[in-house]
Protein backbone atom coordinates (compact mmCIF):
# COMPACT_ATOMS: atom_id res chain seq x y z
CA UNK A 1 0.00 0.00 0.00
CA UNK A 2 1.32 3.48 -0.92
CA UNK A 3 1.56 5.80 2.08
CA UNK A 4 2.94 8.86 0.29
CA UNK A 5 3.14 10.34 -3.20
CA UNK A 6 3.89 8.02 -6.11
CA UNK A 7 7.24 9.71 -6.84
CA UNK A 8 8.40 9.16 -3.25
CA UNK A 9 7.30 5.52 -3.41
CA UNK A 10 9.27 5.13 -6.62
CA UNK A 11 12.38 6.75 -5.12
CA UNK A 12 12.14 4.55 -2.00
CA UNK A 13 11.79 1.47 -4.20
CA UNK A 14 14.98 2.48 -6.06
CA UNK A 15 16.92 2.92 -2.78
CA UNK A 16 15.59 -0.42 -1.54
CA UNK A 17 17.40 -2.15 -4.42
CA UNK A 18 20.77 -1.18 -2.95
CA UNK A 19 22.60 -3.73 -0.78
CA UNK A 20 21.97 -3.36 2.95
CA UNK A 21 19.01 -1.00 2.45
CA UNK A 22 15.72 -2.26 3.83
CA UNK A 23 12.27 -0.78 3.22
CA UNK A 24 12.36 1.47 6.28
CA UNK A 25 15.80 2.89 5.51
CA UNK A 26 14.77 3.39 1.88
CA UNK A 27 11.85 5.58 3.00
CA UNK A 28 14.12 7.49 5.37
CA UNK A 29 16.57 8.20 2.54
CA UNK A 30 13.79 9.18 0.15
CA UNK A 31 12.37 11.64 2.70
CA UNK A 32 15.87 13.01 3.35
CA UNK A 33 16.28 13.66 -0.39
CA UNK A 34 13.09 15.74 -0.28
CA UNK A 35 14.65 17.93 2.41
CA UNK A 36 17.86 18.50 0.43
CA UNK A 37 18.43 21.64 -1.72
CA UNK A 38 17.62 21.16 -5.37
CA UNK A 39 21.33 21.71 -6.29
CA UNK A 40 22.41 18.95 -3.95
CA UNK A 41 19.86 16.57 -5.41
CA UNK A 42 20.94 17.38 -8.96
CA UNK A 43 24.58 16.91 -7.95
CA UNK A 44 23.77 13.51 -6.41
CA UNK A 45 21.86 12.40 -9.49
CA UNK A 46 24.70 13.62 -11.75
CA UNK A 47 27.28 11.76 -9.65
CA UNK A 48 25.30 8.53 -10.04
CA UNK A 49 24.91 8.89 -13.81
CA UNK A 50 28.53 10.05 -14.28
CA UNK A 51 29.89 7.10 -12.36
CA UNK A 52 27.80 4.69 -14.40
CA UNK A 53 28.73 6.31 -17.73
CA UNK A 54 32.42 6.97 -17.16
CA UNK A 55 33.52 3.93 -15.21
CA UNK A 56 34.87 0.99 -17.18
CA UNK A 57 37.21 -1.91 -16.56
CA UNK A 58 40.95 -1.41 -17.07
CA UNK A 59 42.06 -3.48 -20.07
CA UNK A 60 45.22 -4.54 -18.18
CA UNK A 61 44.19 -5.32 -14.61
CA UNK A 62 40.35 -5.29 -14.84
CA UNK A 63 40.09 -2.77 -12.00
CA UNK A 64 37.39 -0.11 -12.29
CA UNK A 65 38.70 3.10 -13.87
CA UNK A 66 37.80 6.20 -15.86
CA UNK A 67 40.91 6.04 -18.02
CA UNK A 68 42.25 3.00 -19.76
CA UNK A 69 44.76 1.77 -18.60
CA UNK A 70 43.92 2.71 -15.00
CA UNK A 71 45.94 5.09 -12.82
CA UNK A 72 47.84 2.22 -11.18
CA UNK A 73 48.72 0.38 -14.41
CA UNK A 74 49.87 3.60 -16.13
CA UNK A 75 51.89 4.86 -13.15
CA UNK A 76 55.59 4.59 -14.09
CA UNK A 77 56.60 4.52 -10.40
CA UNK A 78 54.81 1.22 -9.69
CA UNK A 79 56.87 -1.97 -9.55
CA UNK A 80 55.91 -3.90 -12.70
CA UNK A 81 57.62 -7.10 -11.61
CA UNK A 82 55.07 -7.83 -8.87
CA UNK A 83 51.36 -8.50 -9.44
CA UNK A 84 48.88 -8.88 -6.62
CA UNK A 85 45.84 -10.97 -7.60
CA UNK A 86 42.59 -10.00 -5.85
CA UNK A 87 38.93 -10.99 -6.09
CA UNK A 88 37.16 -7.63 -6.51
CA UNK A 89 37.92 -3.92 -7.13
CA UNK A 90 37.03 -3.27 -3.47
CA UNK A 91 40.07 -5.39 -2.50
CA UNK A 92 42.34 -3.06 -4.53
CA UNK A 93 40.92 -0.15 -2.54
CA UNK A 94 41.59 -1.94 0.76
CA UNK A 95 45.18 -2.79 -0.19
CA UNK A 96 45.90 0.69 -1.56
CA UNK A 97 44.84 2.18 1.77
CA UNK A 98 47.74 0.35 3.43
CA UNK A 99 50.28 2.29 1.32
CA UNK A 100 52.50 -0.80 1.60
CA UNK A 101 52.12 -2.36 -1.82
CA UNK A 102 53.81 -0.67 -4.76
CA UNK A 103 53.27 -3.28 -7.47
CA UNK A 104 50.41 -3.84 -9.91
CA UNK A 105 47.08 -5.62 -9.44
CA UNK A 106 44.96 -8.13 -11.28
CA UNK A 107 41.25 -8.28 -10.44
CA UNK A 108 39.72 -11.72 -11.07
CA UNK A 109 36.10 -10.58 -10.79
CA UNK A 110 35.22 -13.26 -8.22
CA UNK A 111 36.52 -16.60 -7.00
CA UNK A 112 36.09 -20.23 -7.93
CA UNK A 113 32.98 -21.44 -6.16
CA UNK A 114 32.45 -25.15 -6.79
CA UNK A 115 29.17 -25.25 -4.84
CA UNK A 116 27.74 -22.39 -6.94
CA UNK A 117 29.08 -23.75 -10.22
CA UNK A 118 31.50 -20.82 -10.75
CA UNK A 119 34.49 -22.22 -12.63
CA UNK A 120 37.73 -20.88 -14.16
CA UNK A 121 36.01 -19.70 -17.36
CA UNK A 122 33.85 -17.30 -15.30
CA UNK A 123 36.91 -15.42 -13.98
CA UNK A 124 39.66 -13.33 -15.62
CA UNK A 125 42.24 -16.09 -15.32
CA UNK A 126 43.20 -16.30 -19.01
CA UNK A 127 43.93 -12.56 -18.95
CA UNK A 128 46.20 -13.06 -15.93
CA UNK A 129 48.10 -15.88 -17.62
CA UNK A 130 48.43 -13.70 -20.74
CA UNK A 131 49.88 -10.83 -18.67
CA UNK A 132 52.34 -13.08 -16.91
CA UNK A 133 53.57 -14.70 -20.14
CA UNK A 134 53.94 -11.43 -22.04
CA UNK A 135 55.82 -9.39 -19.40
CA UNK A 136 58.70 -9.97 -16.99
CA UNK A 137 56.96 -10.72 -13.69
CA UNK A 138 59.09 -11.90 -10.75
CA UNK A 139 56.39 -12.42 -8.16
CA UNK A 140 52.65 -13.08 -8.02
CA UNK A 141 50.92 -12.44 -4.70
CA UNK A 142 47.62 -14.29 -4.29
CA UNK A 143 45.38 -12.21 -2.00
CA UNK A 144 42.14 -14.16 -1.89
CA UNK A 145 39.77 -14.13 1.09
CA UNK A 146 40.65 -16.85 3.64
CA UNK A 147 37.60 -19.06 3.01
CA UNK A 148 36.91 -22.27 1.06
CA UNK A 149 36.38 -20.47 -2.25
CA UNK A 150 39.54 -18.41 -1.70
CA UNK A 151 41.49 -21.56 -0.86
CA UNK A 152 40.26 -23.37 -3.98
CA UNK A 153 41.21 -20.36 -6.13
CA UNK A 154 44.64 -20.04 -4.50
CA UNK A 155 45.41 -23.75 -4.97
CA UNK A 156 44.28 -23.63 -8.59
CA UNK A 157 46.13 -20.43 -9.50
CA UNK A 158 49.35 -21.50 -7.79
CA UNK A 159 49.31 -24.69 -9.87
CA UNK A 160 48.89 -22.67 -13.09
CA UNK A 161 51.34 -19.91 -12.21
CA UNK A 162 54.27 -21.81 -10.69
CA UNK A 163 55.65 -22.95 -14.07
CA UNK A 164 55.45 -19.35 -15.38
CA UNK A 165 56.70 -17.19 -12.48
CA UNK A 166 59.72 -17.53 -10.22
CA UNK A 167 57.87 -16.73 -7.01
CA UNK A 168 54.20 -17.33 -6.21
CA UNK A 169 53.19 -16.19 -2.71
CA UNK A 170 49.97 -15.80 -0.77
CA UNK A 171 48.98 -13.26 1.89
CA UNK A 172 49.36 -14.52 5.46
CA UNK A 173 46.41 -16.04 7.31
CA UNK A 174 45.96 -16.03 11.05
CA UNK A 175 45.25 -13.69 13.94
CA UNK A 176 43.79 -10.24 13.28
CA UNK A 177 45.73 -7.36 14.86
CA UNK A 178 44.19 -6.25 18.15
CA UNK A 179 42.48 -9.58 18.86
CA UNK A 180 43.06 -11.91 21.81
CA UNK A 181 44.83 -15.21 21.21
CA UNK A 182 42.67 -17.03 23.77
CA UNK A 183 39.51 -16.27 21.80
CA UNK A 184 40.86 -17.45 18.44
CA UNK A 185 39.41 -20.70 17.06
CA UNK A 186 41.52 -23.80 16.35
CA UNK A 187 41.55 -23.36 12.57
CA UNK A 188 42.69 -19.73 12.73
CA UNK A 189 45.33 -20.46 15.37
CA UNK A 190 46.80 -23.43 13.53
CA UNK A 191 47.07 -21.35 10.36
CA UNK A 192 48.75 -18.59 12.34
CA UNK A 193 51.26 -21.16 13.64
CA UNK A 194 51.86 -22.57 10.15
CA UNK A 195 52.52 -19.07 8.81
CA UNK A 196 54.85 -17.98 11.64
CA UNK A 197 57.90 -15.92 10.67
CA UNK A 198 61.32 -15.40 12.23
CA UNK A 199 61.70 -12.20 14.31
CA UNK B 1 14.15 -21.21 22.00
CA UNK B 2 17.88 -21.74 22.46
CA UNK B 3 18.98 -25.17 21.18
CA UNK B 4 22.39 -26.86 21.03
CA UNK B 5 23.53 -29.45 18.54
CA UNK B 6 26.58 -30.72 16.69
CA UNK B 7 26.59 -29.79 13.02
CA UNK B 8 28.61 -29.77 9.82
CA UNK B 9 28.73 -26.58 7.75
CA UNK B 10 27.39 -27.40 4.27
CA UNK B 11 27.31 -24.00 2.65
CA UNK B 12 27.99 -20.41 3.52
CA UNK B 13 26.94 -17.34 1.55
CA UNK B 14 27.27 -13.59 2.02
CA UNK B 15 24.28 -11.80 3.47
CA UNK B 16 23.99 -8.02 3.70
CA UNK B 17 27.14 -6.08 4.55
CA UNK B 18 28.76 -8.20 7.23
CA UNK B 19 26.63 -11.29 7.78
CA UNK B 20 26.38 -14.77 6.34
CA UNK B 21 23.59 -17.24 5.69
CA UNK B 22 24.95 -20.65 6.64
CA UNK B 23 23.41 -24.05 5.90
CA UNK B 24 24.24 -26.71 8.49
CA UNK B 25 23.55 -30.42 8.61
CA UNK B 26 22.84 -30.91 12.29
CA UNK B 27 22.71 -34.07 14.39
CA UNK B 28 19.43 -33.08 16.08
CA UNK B 29 17.43 -31.26 13.40
CA UNK B 30 18.82 -32.33 10.01
CA UNK B 31 19.42 -29.53 7.51
CA UNK B 32 19.01 -26.03 8.96
CA UNK B 33 19.75 -22.61 7.46
CA UNK B 34 20.64 -19.75 9.81
CA UNK B 35 21.91 -16.17 9.77
CA UNK B 36 25.24 -15.49 11.45
CA UNK B 37 25.28 -11.76 12.12
CA UNK B 38 28.60 -9.97 11.72
CA UNK B 39 30.30 -13.20 10.58
CA UNK B 40 32.32 -11.44 7.87
CA UNK B 41 33.87 -8.85 10.17
CA UNK B 42 37.58 -9.35 10.87
CA UNK B 43 37.00 -9.71 14.59
CA UNK B 44 33.90 -11.88 14.29
CA UNK B 45 33.40 -14.27 17.22
CA UNK B 46 32.69 -17.04 14.71
CA UNK B 47 36.21 -17.02 13.23
CA UNK B 48 36.69 -19.95 10.83
CA UNK B 49 33.80 -21.93 12.36
CA UNK B 50 31.39 -21.14 9.53
CA UNK B 51 33.54 -22.48 6.71
CA UNK B 52 32.10 -25.43 4.75
CA UNK B 53 33.54 -28.86 5.67
CA UNK B 54 33.93 -27.93 9.35
CA UNK B 55 32.29 -29.84 12.21
CA UNK B 56 31.02 -27.46 14.88
CA UNK B 57 29.12 -27.26 18.09
CA UNK B 58 26.22 -24.96 17.32
CA UNK B 59 23.96 -22.86 19.51
CA UNK B 60 20.89 -21.67 17.62
CA UNK B 61 18.12 -19.29 18.48
CA UNK B 62 15.40 -21.39 16.85
CA UNK B 63 11.77 -20.59 16.14
CA UNK B 64 9.47 -23.19 14.61
CA UNK B 65 7.60 -20.74 12.39
CA UNK B 66 10.60 -19.31 10.53
CA UNK B 67 12.77 -20.79 7.77
CA UNK B 68 15.93 -18.91 8.64
CA UNK B 69 17.22 -19.37 12.20
CA UNK B 70 19.78 -17.26 14.07
CA UNK B 71 23.27 -18.48 15.02
CA UNK B 72 24.03 -17.55 18.60
CA UNK B 73 27.34 -19.36 19.01
CA UNK B 74 29.44 -21.68 16.87
CA UNK B 75 32.62 -23.44 18.04
CA UNK B 76 34.83 -25.72 16.00
CA UNK B 77 34.82 -29.41 16.96
CA UNK B 78 36.89 -30.66 13.99
CA UNK B 79 38.32 -28.32 11.37
CA UNK B 80 39.29 -31.15 8.92
CA UNK B 81 42.43 -29.19 8.14
CA UNK B 82 43.83 -31.56 5.52
CA UNK B 83 40.68 -31.30 3.44
CA UNK B 84 41.17 -27.55 3.13
CA UNK B 85 44.79 -27.95 2.10
CA UNK B 86 44.54 -30.15 -1.00
CA UNK B 87 42.54 -29.78 -4.21
CA UNK B 88 41.50 -33.46 -4.62
CA UNK B 89 40.41 -33.85 -1.01
CA UNK B 90 38.49 -30.57 -1.24
CA UNK B 91 36.80 -31.69 -4.45
CA UNK B 92 35.57 -34.95 -2.90
CA UNK B 93 34.42 -33.36 0.35
CA UNK B 94 32.58 -30.52 -1.44
CA UNK B 95 30.86 -33.06 -3.69
CA UNK B 96 29.72 -35.00 -0.61
CA UNK B 97 28.33 -31.79 0.93
CA UNK B 98 26.61 -30.75 -2.31
CA UNK B 99 25.00 -34.18 -2.69
CA UNK B 100 23.74 -34.13 0.89
CA UNK B 101 22.41 -30.57 0.47
CA UNK B 102 20.66 -31.61 -2.73
CA UNK B 103 19.04 -34.81 -1.48
CA UNK B 104 17.86 -33.82 2.00
CA UNK B 105 14.94 -31.65 3.02
CA UNK B 106 15.00 -28.97 5.72
CA UNK B 107 14.63 -30.08 9.33
CA UNK B 108 14.39 -33.83 8.76
CA UNK B 109 16.34 -35.32 11.63
CA UNK B 110 18.51 -38.32 10.72
CA UNK B 111 21.39 -39.02 13.15
CA UNK B 112 22.59 -41.94 10.99
CA UNK B 113 23.13 -39.58 8.04
CA UNK B 114 24.96 -37.19 10.36
CA UNK B 115 27.22 -40.01 11.54
CA UNK B 116 27.89 -41.09 7.93
CA UNK B 117 28.74 -37.50 6.98
CA UNK B 118 31.23 -36.94 9.79
CA UNK B 119 32.83 -40.38 9.32
CA UNK B 120 33.21 -39.69 5.59
CA UNK B 121 34.79 -36.26 6.17
CA UNK B 122 37.14 -37.75 8.77
CA UNK B 123 38.16 -40.50 6.32
CA UNK B 124 38.76 -37.99 3.49
CA UNK B 125 40.83 -35.86 5.89
CA UNK B 126 43.02 -38.85 6.77
CA UNK B 127 43.23 -40.49 3.32
CA UNK B 128 46.28 -40.05 1.11
CA UNK B 129 44.97 -41.23 -2.30
CA UNK B 130 41.94 -42.49 -4.27
CA UNK B 131 39.73 -39.79 -2.77
CA UNK B 132 36.91 -40.35 -5.28
CA UNK B 133 36.15 -43.67 -3.52
CA UNK B 134 34.81 -41.68 -0.58
CA UNK B 135 32.18 -39.93 -2.70
CA UNK B 136 31.10 -43.26 -4.19
CA UNK B 137 31.01 -44.91 -0.75
CA UNK B 138 28.96 -41.99 0.59
CA UNK B 139 26.49 -42.26 -2.31
CA UNK B 140 25.97 -45.99 -1.72
CA UNK B 141 25.70 -45.77 2.06
CA UNK B 142 23.45 -42.70 1.88
CA UNK B 143 21.13 -44.63 -0.47
CA UNK B 144 21.12 -47.55 1.99
CA UNK B 145 20.10 -45.25 4.86
CA UNK B 146 17.09 -44.09 2.84
CA UNK B 147 15.96 -47.65 2.08
CA UNK B 148 17.69 -48.13 -1.28
CA UNK B 149 20.54 -50.44 -0.28
CA UNK B 150 21.74 -52.10 -3.47
CA UNK B 151 22.71 -55.80 -3.50
CA UNK B 152 25.96 -56.69 -5.23
CA UNK B 153 26.94 -60.02 -3.65
CA UNK B 154 24.19 -62.30 -5.02
CA UNK B 155 21.25 -62.48 -7.41
CA UNK B 156 18.32 -60.58 -5.94
CA UNK B 157 15.82 -63.12 -7.35
CA UNK B 158 17.28 -66.54 -6.47
CA UNK B 159 20.02 -65.55 -4.02
CA UNK B 160 22.71 -67.47 -5.99
CA UNK B 161 26.23 -66.04 -5.85
CA UNK B 162 27.31 -64.04 -8.88
CA UNK B 163 31.09 -64.10 -8.33
CA UNK B 164 31.60 -66.60 -11.15
CA UNK B 165 29.33 -64.78 -13.61
CA UNK B 166 31.16 -63.89 -16.76
CA UNK B 167 31.72 -61.48 -18.41
CA UNK B 168 28.75 -59.18 -17.76
CA UNK B 169 26.07 -59.19 -15.08
CA UNK B 170 22.72 -57.47 -15.29
CA UNK B 171 22.16 -54.81 -12.62
CA UNK B 172 18.55 -53.80 -12.14
CA UNK B 173 18.69 -50.10 -11.26
CA UNK B 174 15.02 -50.01 -10.27
CA UNK B 175 15.33 -53.05 -7.97
CA UNK B 176 18.82 -52.20 -6.80
CA UNK B 177 20.24 -55.67 -7.35
CA UNK B 178 22.19 -58.01 -9.62
CA UNK B 179 20.44 -60.63 -11.68
CA UNK B 180 22.32 -63.90 -12.32
CA UNK B 181 22.48 -65.24 -15.88
CA UNK B 182 20.09 -68.10 -15.05
CA UNK B 183 17.39 -65.79 -13.75
CA UNK B 184 18.02 -63.36 -16.57
CA UNK B 185 17.72 -66.23 -19.11
CA UNK B 186 14.51 -67.52 -17.55
CA UNK B 187 13.27 -63.98 -17.78
CA UNK B 188 12.16 -64.24 -14.17
CA UNK B 189 13.09 -60.64 -13.78
CA UNK B 190 10.42 -59.59 -16.25
CA UNK B 191 7.94 -59.61 -13.40
CA UNK B 192 9.69 -56.38 -12.44
CA UNK B 193 10.36 -55.03 -15.91
CA UNK B 194 12.28 -51.82 -15.51
CA UNK B 195 15.59 -50.09 -15.99
CA UNK B 196 18.76 -52.14 -16.04
CA UNK B 197 22.39 -51.88 -17.03
CA UNK B 198 25.09 -54.47 -17.48
CA UNK B 199 28.26 -54.32 -15.41
CA UNK B 200 31.42 -56.41 -15.27
CA UNK B 201 32.04 -58.67 -12.27
CA UNK B 202 35.09 -56.55 -11.19
CA UNK B 203 32.75 -53.53 -11.06
CA UNK B 204 30.28 -55.48 -8.92
CA UNK B 205 33.08 -56.43 -6.50
CA UNK B 206 34.29 -52.82 -6.27
CA UNK B 207 30.75 -51.55 -5.67
CA UNK B 208 30.32 -54.15 -2.92
CA UNK B 209 33.54 -53.02 -1.23
CA UNK B 210 32.56 -49.35 -1.55
CA UNK B 211 29.27 -50.21 0.15
CA UNK B 212 30.56 -52.37 2.99
CA UNK B 213 34.31 -51.96 3.58
CA UNK B 214 35.68 -49.86 6.45
CA UNK B 215 35.92 -46.25 5.26
CA UNK B 216 39.55 -45.92 6.29
CA UNK B 217 40.47 -48.87 4.02
CA UNK B 218 39.11 -47.24 0.85
CA UNK B 219 42.24 -45.20 0.29
CA UNK B 220 43.97 -48.44 -0.73
CA UNK B 221 41.20 -49.45 -3.12
CA UNK B 222 42.53 -48.77 -6.64
CA UNK B 223 41.01 -49.83 -9.94
CA UNK B 224 41.44 -49.02 -13.61
CA UNK B 225 39.74 -46.50 -15.87
CA UNK B 226 37.10 -48.82 -17.43
CA UNK B 227 35.91 -50.05 -13.99
CA UNK B 228 36.03 -46.47 -12.67
CA UNK B 229 33.80 -45.30 -15.55
CA UNK B 230 31.37 -48.14 -14.94
CA UNK B 231 31.19 -47.49 -11.18
CA UNK B 232 30.64 -43.78 -11.86
CA UNK B 233 27.95 -44.34 -14.49
CA UNK B 234 26.13 -47.02 -12.45
CA UNK B 235 25.96 -44.76 -9.40
CA UNK B 236 24.79 -41.75 -11.45
CA UNK B 237 21.95 -43.85 -12.93
CA UNK B 238 21.11 -45.34 -9.53
CA UNK B 239 20.85 -41.98 -7.76
CA UNK B 240 18.98 -40.37 -10.66
CA UNK B 241 16.39 -43.15 -10.54
CA UNK B 242 15.85 -43.31 -6.78
CA UNK B 243 16.23 -39.67 -5.67
CA UNK B 244 13.91 -37.14 -7.21
CA UNK B 245 16.09 -34.14 -6.35
CA UNK B 246 19.29 -35.58 -7.83
CA UNK B 247 21.09 -33.39 -10.36
CA UNK B 248 24.64 -33.59 -11.75
CA UNK B 249 26.92 -32.02 -9.13
CA UNK B 250 28.03 -28.45 -9.87
CA UNK B 251 31.19 -28.92 -7.83
CA UNK B 252 32.23 -31.96 -9.89
CA UNK B 253 31.77 -29.96 -13.09
CA UNK B 254 33.83 -27.03 -11.79
CA UNK B 255 36.64 -29.30 -10.63
CA UNK B 256 36.59 -31.09 -14.00
CA UNK B 257 37.10 -27.70 -15.71
CA UNK B 258 39.87 -26.85 -13.24
CA UNK B 259 41.67 -30.14 -13.89
CA UNK B 260 41.31 -29.74 -17.66
CA UNK B 261 42.94 -26.27 -17.50
CA UNK B 262 45.43 -27.08 -14.81
CA UNK B 263 47.18 -30.02 -16.46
Amino acid sequence: MAYTAESVEHLAAQFAQLPGIGRKTAYRLALYVLKMDKEEVVSLARALVNAKEKIRYCSVCSNITETDPCGICSNAKRDRTVICVVEEPSDVLALEKTNEFKGLYHVLGGVLSPLDGIGPEDLRIKELLGRVSSSSVDEIILAMNPNVEGEATTLYLSKLLKPLVGKVTRVARGLPVGSDLEYADEATLSRALEGRIAV
Amino acid sequence: MIVRTDAVVLKSMRFRDTSKIVTFYTRRFGKVAAVAKGARETKSKFGAALEPMTEVHLVLYKKAQRDLQLVSQCDIVKPFKNIHAGMERMQTALSVLELLHQLTHDEEENPAVYALLTETLEAIDQADRNFQNYLYAFELRFSALFGFRPVFEHCFVCGRGVADENPRIMFRIDRGGLLCSRCADRRIGDRWAGISTSIGSPTARILQRLLTARLDSLSALAYGGPVWNEVDETLRSYLRYHFEGWRPLKSAEVFRAMTADGH
